[in-house]
C-alpha cells in the first residue's frame, strides 16, 4: 500500500513547483522573479516539512498555494509597511485589495494555459536564448541548476550566471508579465519548443535516478507540445516536427524497460509491444510538419524515429537512410552528441572502423553512454577485452542504478 | 509510615509478577520502556537549495523514518516540525526575536521515541534522515514520573 502511494507521488515536487511558480509569476510580474523563488522555494521546505512528518494532504496543490498565499501577502505587508513606494503587484489596485485580488488568482488559475504562457513570458528576446531556456527549465519545469547545466553541456556556475543575468534584466527593465502578441509568440516559440524538447530528454534519460524513463515528465512535454500544436498562433511545422518526434519515442516507452523496469535495447526490443496508435499519430503530426520543404533538426530527428518504428526489425532497418538523416543534422549541429547517436548507423553502414574513428574525433570521456557505443562497437568487432573496459568505464560514469547493472552484466559477458 | 507505604508497593509488584497473565506481563514491559525526546537539528541542507527531486527524495526517507519506528513500536509521538522564526523572552520581560543560529543547530522537529535505555534510543536514532543533509539528533530521555 505504501509502495502504491509512492508511486502515485512521483516528481509531485517537481509538478507542483512549476505549477505554483506560474500561479506566483503571474501575481508578481517578472521584474520580481527573485521574490518570487524566494516564496517558492519558502513554500515547498514548508511542505517538505510538513509532509514528512504528517504526510501528504489530498490536495497538494491546494496547501502548496494556501502556504504561498500566506508568504505572499506577508511579503506585501512588509513592504507597505516599510514606508517604501508601494510595490506595485497588481497594478492599479489598492492595497486593501491587493490580497483579494491574489485571492483571485490563486484560485482561478488554469494550469495549462497559465504554465505555457509563462513560459512565453519568461523567453524574453531582450536575454539571450540560452538563458531564457534556462530560465524556463529552472523555474517552471522544476530542474536543479546541475541538471540544465547537464543538458547544456556546462559548468553548473555558467547556468548561475546566466539565470542571475536573466533575473537582473527582468528587475531592471522593469519587465511585466506581458501577454505576448501574435508575431511576438512567434518569435519566442523557438525557445519554448527548444524547453520541451529538453525537458521530454531529461524524462527521457533520468540522469540521476532508478526510473529509467520518467514518464510524466516526457507526458507534461508531450501535453504542452499538443496543446502549441492546436493553437493557430504555435501550429508551425516545427511544433509539428516535435510533436511527431515525441510520438514515436512514446510509441517506444513500454518496450523500453522489462517488468522489473530494466533497460532493454531497441536491438532487443519487442516490436509488437510498440503503440500503434501513438506510432499513427506520430506520423500523422510528421506529414503535417512538411518535412519536404523544412528541415529543422526536429524535423531530421523525427524522420530518424519514423524509420526506426516502421522497420520490420533491427536488422532490415533503412541504416542507410538513418546515416543519411544523421549527416543533415551533424550539419545543423556539429556536436559530438550527434556524432555519438551517428555512430550506430555509421557502424551498420561502413562498419565498425568508420564507427570507431568518427567517435574517436568526438569524444565525450565524461558521458557514460559514450564509452557504452564505444564498448558494444569494440564487441562488434571481436575486441572483447576493449569491450569490457569501455563498458566497465561507462558503469562508472552512470547515475542510474539499473543503467549500471546492465552495463555491468554486458561488461562481464564480453569476455 | 514511609516503611509500610514501600512494603505495600512491594508485595503489589510481587501479586503481578506472579500473575500470570501474558497480556499483563506485556503490560509491565511496555511500562518499562523509556520514553526519549529526538530533536533533529538541520534539517534543511545550508547553502545551496535542494532541487524539487531532492525534496521529494527527502520526504520518502522521513516518511520510511517514521513508518519504520511505527512497525517496530518505536513511536510515542511523531512529535511536529518547527518552522525557523520564533521569540525568546528572558527575564524582565525582555523579548527578542528569533533563535537566528546557525542553520545547522536550528532544531528543525523533534519525535518522541520508545527505547529500552540511551543506548538503545542511540541505535535507533543512527537510522534517521537527517544525517544525509549533515544534521543530527540530539537525544534526551524524559524524567520518568
Amino acid at each position: 500500500m505504501s509502495e502504491r502511494v509512492n508511486e502515485v507521488v512521483e516528481h509531485l515536487f517537481r509538478q507542483e513547483s512549476g505549477k505554483l511558480a506560474s500561479s506566483l509569476a503571474r501575481a508578481f510580474g517578472l521584474q520580481r522573479l527573485g521574490e518570487v523563488e524566494d516564496i517558492l522555494q519558502e513554500s515547498l521546505l514548508a511542505a517538505l516539512h510538513t509532509w514528512s512528518f504528517r504526510g501528504i494532504p489530498e490536495n497538494p496543490t491546494a496547501w502548496l498555494h494556501r502556504v504561498a498565499k500566506n508568504k505572499a501577502v506577508d511579503w506585501i505587508r512588509k513592504r507597505n509597511c516599510a514606508g517604501r513606494d508601494p510595490v506595485e503587484i497588481l497594478p492599479g489596485l489598492s492595497a486593501a485589495s491587493e490580497a483579494m485580488s491574489l485571492e483571485q488568482n490563486f484560485l482561478n488559475w488554469e494550469i495549462s494555459d497559465s504554465q505555457l504562457r509563462m513560459m512565453f513570458a519568461c523567453c524574453h528576446p531582450g536575454i539571450p536564448i540560452e538563458s531564457q531556456i534556462a530560465l524556463v527549465l529552472k523555474t517552471l519545469c522544476g530542474f536543479g541548476v546541475h541538471e540544465i547545466a547537464t543538458a547544456f553541456l556546462v559548468q553548473d556556475s555558467a547556468i548561475e550566471k546566466r539565470l542571475g543575468r536573466a533575473r537582473k534584466y527582468f528587475r531592471d527593465n522593469r519587465i511585466e508579465l506581458d501577454v505576448p502578441s501574435r508575431e511576438a509568440i512567434v518569435i519566442r516559440l523557438e525557445a519554448v519548443l527548444r524547453s520541451l524538447y529538453l525537458l521530454f530528454n531529461e524524462g527521457y534519460k533520468q540522469t540521476s535516478s532508478d526510473g529509467l524513463i520518467s514518464k510524466d515528465l516526457c507526458t507534461e512535454a508531450l501535453r504542452l507540445g499538443l496543446l502549441l500544436a492546436h493553437q493557430p498562433s504555435t501550429a508551425t511545422p516545427t511544433t509539428y516536427a516535435l510533436v511527431s518526434l515525441f510520438t514515436f519515442h512514446a510509441a517506444r516507452f513500454e518496450s523500453r524497460t522489462n517488468e522489473v523496469g530494466d533497460i532493454i535495447l531497441l536491438e532487443e526490443q519487442d516490436r509488437s509491444r510498440w503503440n500503434r496508435e501513438l506510432m499513427d499519430r506520430g506520423m500523422y503530426y510528421f506529414r503535417k510538419s512538411e518535412p519536404d520543404v523544412f528541415t529543422t533538426s526536429y524535423h531530421l530527428e523525427a524522420a530518424i524515429q519514423s524509420l526506426h518504428v516502421t522497420a520490420i526489425s533491427f536488422e532490415r532497418t533503412n541504416w542507410d537512410a538513418i546515416q543519411g538523416l544523421y549527416r543533415r543534422l551533424y550539419q545543423l549541429q556539429p556536436s559530438p552528441l550527434v556524432a555519438l547517436h551517428m555512430s550506430v548507423s555509421t557502424l551498420k553502414v561502413h562498419g565498425p572502423d568508420a564507427a570507431l574513428a568518427l567517435l574517436e574525433t568526438h569524444p565525450l570521456p565524461n558521458y557514460y553512454l559514450y564509452h557504452a557505443i564505444l564498448g558494444h562497437i569494440h564487441a562488434e568487432n571481436g575486441q572483447p577485452e576493449a569491450a569490457r573496459y569501455e563498458l566497465t568505464r561507462a558503469a562508472e560514469l552512470t547515475m542510474n542504478g539499473r543503467e549500471r547493472t546492465l552495463l555491468l552484466k554486458k561488461a562481464e559477458n564480453s569476455v | 509510615m514511609s516503611g509500610s507505604a514501600s512494603g505495600e508497593r512491594y508485595t503489589d509488584i510481587k501479586q503481578t509478577l506472579s500473575f500470570e497473565n501474558r497480556e499483563f506481563l506485556n503490560q509491565i514491559i511496555d511500562t518499562t520502556m523509556n520514553e526519549f525526546v529526538f530533536l533533529y537539528r538541520g534539517h534543511d541542507s545550508d547553502g545551496s537549495m535542494p532541487t524539487p527531486e531532492q525534496m521529494q527524495a527527502q520526504m520518502s526517507r522521513w516518511q520510511d523514518w517514521f513508518a519504520k519506528l511505527t512497525a517496530e513500536g518505536q513511536l510515542k509521538d511523531w512529535g511536529a516540525p518547527l518552522q525557523s522564526s520564533g521569540k525568546k523572552v528572558a527575564v524582565g520581560g525582555i523579548i527578542t526575536d528569533g533563535p537566528y543560529t546557525e542553520g545547522k543547530e536550528l532544531i528543525g522537529g523533534f519525535s518522541i521515541i520508545k527505547a529500552n535505555d540511551l543506548a538503545h534510543a542511540a541505535e535507533i536514532a543512527k537510522g534517521c534522515p537527517c544525517f544525509e543533509t549533515g544534521g543530527n539528533v540530539e537525544i534526551r530521555p524524559v524524567q520518568p514520573m
